[in-house]
């Protein structure tokens, strides 16, 4: 795969640091990769949130509404840029594929 | 926002910018991802420069001035007066001399006087003209692609030189040697495989429209529904994906949304024309902004609809408004039986295709729409022209619509409302520095310093008015703004959308 790069025994990330297979993600991959990027320990409100994004993704098989997100779990529409420093970042991990050129523009 | 590795340019105290001294080769060094080999190949491209690559660009050139006959006098026609150098805001923000709009030019004409008139095949040295070496199609790659085709240059130009079409035809050289963008193109085959630029499914889009159903109704207590793929409506909506996708964009659907709901209006959205934007314009290639036109038909012919409204999006609208006729329509050869069954199942009694907010602002002239203006007293509002809506479309029956109808609409809803310097609106509008294929994160610099001239103004406005409100009918427009206003010290939740505002006033019964 291209870009594909492999940290100590991190999962297999692509160029843009996307998981590329989502199913090796775990509560505990989502808070060494928040370290990595400096973002400290996850609060259980960050972690519903991802959990949230990846119950949507997998039901449908595309990108859920990100307002739709907020919603379910009882947010403002804007709580992925307020809980995290981007809603790509936020994507990131939840451990979800590359989500591709068009999202990632309004991520 | 990750720091950058870049300068921020820095605000000046009058709104409109001073022109900056020339930094010869500021932005040389900025070159967009390129396309890779599945991309290229289903667009029909090679993906990377084969031995032959001069001869193929240069035969495509002659090609492309066959048929564009706006580029040959384009090519032909400058004096280098002088009027565009300071109206590009990626000049202006940049200072790199290329990014003058002449300069620009200047990097085709060189080629084309050296391939393609009798003075640069004979005596090159005398007429500035230039071999096709790699270290030019380089300069092509990097400099067509700090263009956001957004057409200020031309307002300007005594000829009325059109750097945007420059541009375009020098990304589909690039394109036709292998050297395509990633960004544009891997939308571009999203675009035609899934439906929509964001490569959203049917069955996904489906349950997304169920969940803001619920989200609005949850919010509003009123059943405000988003119908999708409904045989039989009366109206089918085009729009954007981004606004079934993320904040501050999807504010605007669900104000599409209430609308027509408000209006009793027979309405769908489509799973086969879930996109607007056709970046087949950002390409240059006529025959991929064709198929990508050619679905929002299909659908049309398919659900049966009588009207077709584009959402807030603004080369979608320059495509739709200004293209679509001779792309899909019954400009189309005139003989074709589905673009004159379309033409019949229209109608006429309305604009074909139109605007969302000469929709709105019909409703609103009729009395239809009922407002509590007051629930957006908490924002102070400014109005941003895009780029494409300003100078290459229209909207309503008077010249000019496209300037007072957003405008109309925002002070029907709103108490608030600011414009930002004249020389910097309407016309004159400065583009937001990351239209036409320039909106991906391997452009930020780009992006960044070209939004310079519209944050200025900006600034200015929020320094005298206490503006805290961008709004936009763009989604393009949307997006950098959203990612750029941090670099300039400004909060992403100051943007938004001209129906956002629709939706935080209008009452539903």
């Amino acid at each position: 795969m291209n870009g594909e790069t492999r940290v100590n025994d991190l999962p297999a990330i692509d160029a843009d640091g996307f998981l590329i297979d989502p199913n090796a993600w775990d509560e505990a991959l989502a808070q060494r990769l928040a370290e990595a990027d400096g973002l400290g320990r996850l609060s259980p409100g960050q972690m519903e949130i991802l959990q949230c994004l990846r119950e949507l993704f997998f039901r449908t098989g595309g990108l859920p509404a990100l307002p739709h997100v907020c919603h379910l779990t009882g947010r403002s529409p804007v709580c992925l840029t307020e809980l995290f420093p981007s809603a790509r970042e936020a994507w990131r991990l939840a451990g979800l594929p590359n989500p591709g050129e068009e999202a990632k523009a309004y991520m | 926002m990750a720091a950058p590795d870049f300068e921020i340019p820095q605000f000046q105290e009058h709104a409109v910018l001073d022109i900056p001294k020339i930094k010869e080769g500021a932005m040389s060094h900025i070159k967009s991802f390129v396309a890779g080999q599945s991309a290229q190949e289903y667009l029909g491209y090679p993906w990377e420069l084969g031995e032959n690559w001069k001869e193929r660009a240069i035969e495509r050139m002659g090609e492309v001035l066959k048929k564009y006959r706006s580029v040959r006098v384009f090519l032909d026609a400058c004096v280098h007066c002088g009027a565009c150098t300071d109206k590009c805001h990626y000049y202006l923000g940049t200072a790199d001399p290329k990014n003058m709009p002449v300069a620009r030019q200047e990097l085709m004409r060189k080629v084309y006087r050296r391939y393609f008139t009798f003075g640069g095949k004979y005596f090159p040295w005398l007429v500035g003209a230039e071999d096709l070496t790699e270290e030019v199609l380089n300069d092509w790659y990097n400099y067509y692609h700090e263009c956001s085709e957004c057409r200020r240059c031309s307002v300007f130009c005594p000829y009325g030189i059109d750097t945007a079409e420059i541009t375009m035809a020098g990304r589909e050289i690039l394109n036709y040697v292998g050297m395509g963008q990633k960004y544009s193109n891997e939308i571009l085959v999203k675009v035609q495989k899934v439906g929509n630029n964001l490569g959203l499914p049917g069955p996904a889009l489906e349950d997304t429209l169920a969940g803001l159903e619920e989200d609005i109704e949850a919010d509003t207590g009123v059943p405000v529904k988003l119908p999708l793929d409904q045989k039989g409506a009366e109206i089918l909506l085009v729009t954007p994906s981004a606004d079934f996708f993320s904040e501050p964009h999807v504010e605007s659907l669900i104000g599409y949304a209430k609308v027509f709901h408000a209006a009793g209006a027979s309405w769908t959205l489509s799973s086969l024309a879930s996109e607007a934007g056709n970046f087949g314009l950002f390409n240059g290639n006529y025959e991929t902004m064709r198929k990508v036109a050619m679905r929002i038909r299909d659908a049309a012919l398919e659900l049966g609809v009588k009207r077709i409204i584009v959402g807030e999006c603004g080369h979608a609208w320059r495509v739709a408004y200004s293209y679509w006729n001779t792309l899909t329509g019954i400009g189309y050869g005139g003989e074709d039986p589905y673009s004159q069954m379309l033409q019949k199942q229209l109608d006429h009694r309305y604009p074909q295709p139109m605007h969302i907010c000469e929709y709105t602002w019909d409703l609103i002239q009729k009395g239809v729409l009922k407002f509590d203006k007051s629930k957006n007293d908490h924002r102070i509002i400014t109005f941003h022209d895009s780029c494409n809506v300003a100078r290459a479309s229209r909207m309503g029956n008077e010249p000019g619509g496209q300037f007072t109808i957003p405008r109309n609409i925002i002070r029907a809803v709103a108490n608030n409302f600011y414009d930002m310097d004249p020389n910097t609106i309407g016309e004159s509008t400065y583009c937001c520095g990351g239209g036409g294929g320039l909106l991906t994160d391997d452009l930020m610099e780009v992006r960044v310093k070209g939004a310079l001239p519209r944050m200025n103004a900006f600034n200015a406005v929020v320094q005298q008015n206490g503006v805290n409100f961008l709004a936009l009918i763009c989604a393009i427009c949307k997006a950098q703004f959203t990612k750029v206003f941090p670099y300039y010290g400004f909060d992403m939740s100051m943007v938004g959308g001209v129906h956002q505002l629709v939706s935080t006033a209008i009452e539903l019964d």
